[in-house]
């Protein structure tokens, strides 16, 4: 075991970070390439082995953001404690910057179904995110962001439109909001409603992160294109021009480049990343002259 | 919801995500979705979008199986084993969300169906991938200090008792199944000839990051398996002689030191203790 060391937690900078895939831990630990930071899946490091010692070296010069895909906040039964406690050691262990999970679940007692799946926008809903999270982040003492979902449904029985629940929850818990705009734009698409008006609908300064990905198109007869937010290829024109709107919006945040599947070599990460950072740093120019 | 509570939604959705075949329950569901495209059928439209996420799911955790046993893969051809992976998947999901954890009763699950009875090496073969990949992601115990020996008074060291590092098994079988997974990793299977076939008895464990193997002499894992077992030196000891009695291939008191000190150059022991009856 190594020796726990002292990290300092250190913040999320407004720049663009990249997803960390195992395919480029020794490009970035040989070349240090220029990327603001970097955002782990959390559940991939619950094990031991080679793979810390691969974080604990990139760690040491890249600010870390943790991004869990499995805690199931919107479950009825409550949170899995085993879980919370594996997502409490990598917390205190690698001092992340943000702390990130999502606005769905995937957990029914002990099945677990590795999706981030939907839940009905009622108040009973509501209560049960506003619970976990809360339980969550007594547990981690700390704030976390929840993310907005991409869906391929909608259920006819609402209290709330998805965005309107999204900041029921953030305001109610004390949580911050992940704005991932490729899922709001794949959810806009799948179920027409209007992307730019869900956007608007988010106040700002609840908003403390954006996520940019790819989509994949899938013709299905009877129901004309669907939109897959698989994460296995570049950010779309569309989606880049939202980005622009929540920039405008939100003002800087720190935009992660996610890409998890169908993973590319590095030098595609690095240009996305760069593109993401050349919207950051026209806003702040724009800003600074305006 | 008026009538179903979000415990009953996550339910019949996770039936619905699971199940091979959709029915009458599935029609239930699916009511409750909201039909985006009034001109077409309410139901094709329902069915669709729940087909996206049974195909995640399943595609995703069988998938998940594929990367864990890719040597059982390889030897059964990929349309039988995603048809096998699948099977499983629906009947044994996840329990933890962290996917390092799953898959392993996909060794039984290979051991019990019907369909790879003629290849009655298979399981053994997948044991030892979990093996591996178990070997390879378990937590990081700091190794066993070797003046800790030193501590003990030599009138207790029979007392011994030993904690194991966790990425540390053993497995036995009648296959030589280290041969037919090593053989199978690389792109050009090699053929093995089973008829000729000698079992083994491995012992799988972890050096800095890299996952080992090695073939032990059947009597120092019968050693090793007491001791993992939690027994002392000496009971482990007792133990293996009369394993070795029972087979005829009597042990003498001389080769306890020279097994004891080979298992001790392994990084096998996390601590010890003297275990006091």
């Amino acid at each position: 075991m190594n020796t726990p060391s002292l990290i300092v937690p250190q913040s999320i900078p407004a720049t663009a970070g990249v997803g960390l895939k195992p395919q480029h831990f020794d490009t970035i630990i040989e070349s240090s390439p220029n990327v603001g930071w970097f955002e782990i899946h959390a559940e991939n490091y619950m094990g031991g082995g080679a793979r810390h010692q691969y974080l604990t070296k990139i760690r040491d010069n890249y600010p870390l953001s943790l991004h869990g895909v499995g805690l199931s906040l919107g479950s009825a039964n409550g949170l899995c404690e085993q879980h919370l406690n594996a997502l409490k050691g990598l917390v205190d262990r690698y001092q992340p910057g943000l702390v990130s999970e999502h606005l769905s679940w995937s957990r029914y007692h002990t099945r677990v179904l590795n999706d981030l799946l939907p839940v009905p926008y009622t108040e009973e809903s509501l209560a049960v995110f506003v619970r976990n999270i809360d339980h969550c982040q007594n547990v981690l003492q700390r704030q976390i962001l929840i993310e907005n979902p991409s869906s391929y449904f909608e259920l006819a029985e609402a209290d709330y439109d998805e965005a309107e629940f999204l900041v029921n929850v953030a305001k109610r818990s004390g949580c911050k909001i992940l704005l991932d705009v490729n899922n709001v734009y794949v959810s806009a698409c799948n179920h027409h409603f209007d992307a730019e008006q869900y956007i608007a609908s988010i106040p700002p300064e609840l908003v403390s992160e954006i996520h940019l990905a790819g989509h994949s198109l899938q013709a299905i007869a009877d129901l004309g294109p669907v939109r897959i937010d698989d994460h296995g290829s570049k950010t779309c024109n569309e989606v880049w021009r939202l980005y622009q709107l929540t920039l405008n919006h939100v003002g800087p945040q720190p935009t992660l480049i996610e890409w998890d599947t169908n993973v590319p070599l590095w030098p595609v990460l690095q240009q996305e990343a760069d593109k993401a950072q050349q919207y950051l740093t026209d806003l702040l120019r724009e800003q600074h002259h305006g | 919801m008026a009538n179903s509570t979000l415990e009953q939604f996550q339910h019949q959705f996770c039936q619905q995500l699971l199940m091979a075949e959709l029915d009458d329950s599935s029609l239930e569901f699916m009511a409750k979705f909201k039909q985006q495209f009034p001109a077409g059928d309410a139901n094709t439209e329902a069915r669709i979008r729940l087909d996206i996420y049974r195909n995640n799911v399943i595609h995703s955790l069988s998938c998940a199986i594929g990367d864990l046993y890719p040597v059982v893969k390889r030897l059964i051809g990929d349309d039988f084993f995603n048809q096998l992976a699948i099977e499983f998947v629906r009947a044994h999901p996840p329990q933890h969300s962290a996917l390092v954890f799953y898959g392993q009763e996909f060794i039984e699950f290979v051991n019990q169906h019907p369909a790879c009875e003629s290849l009655p090496y298979l399981s053994d073969v997948a044991q030892l991938e979990y093996l591996n990949h178990q070997a390879f992601n378990a937590i990081d115990v700091e190794a066993l200090a070797p003046s800790l020996l030193a501590t003990v008074a030599p009138d207790q060291l029979a007392s011994i008792v030993f904690e194991c590092d966790p990425a540390m098994t053993l497995m036995s079988s009648a296959w030589p199944v280290e041969n037919i997974w090593r053989e199978n990793l690389t792109t050009e299977p090699q053929r093995i000839d089973l008829s000729k076939a000698v079992g083994c008895c491995l012992l799988v464990y972890r050096e800095k990051f890299v996952v080992k193997i090695i073939d032990l002499n059947p009597h120092c894992f019968n050693f090793l398996q007491q001791l993992a077992a939690g027994e002392s030196i000496g009971v482990a000891w007792e133990t293996t002689c009369q394993l070795a009695d029972s087979l005829l291939e009597p042990l003498s008191s001389d080769e306890l030191s020279p097994m004891l000190s080979y298992l001790l150059t392994l990084p096998l022991f996390t601590n010890l203790s003297v275990k006091h009856d």
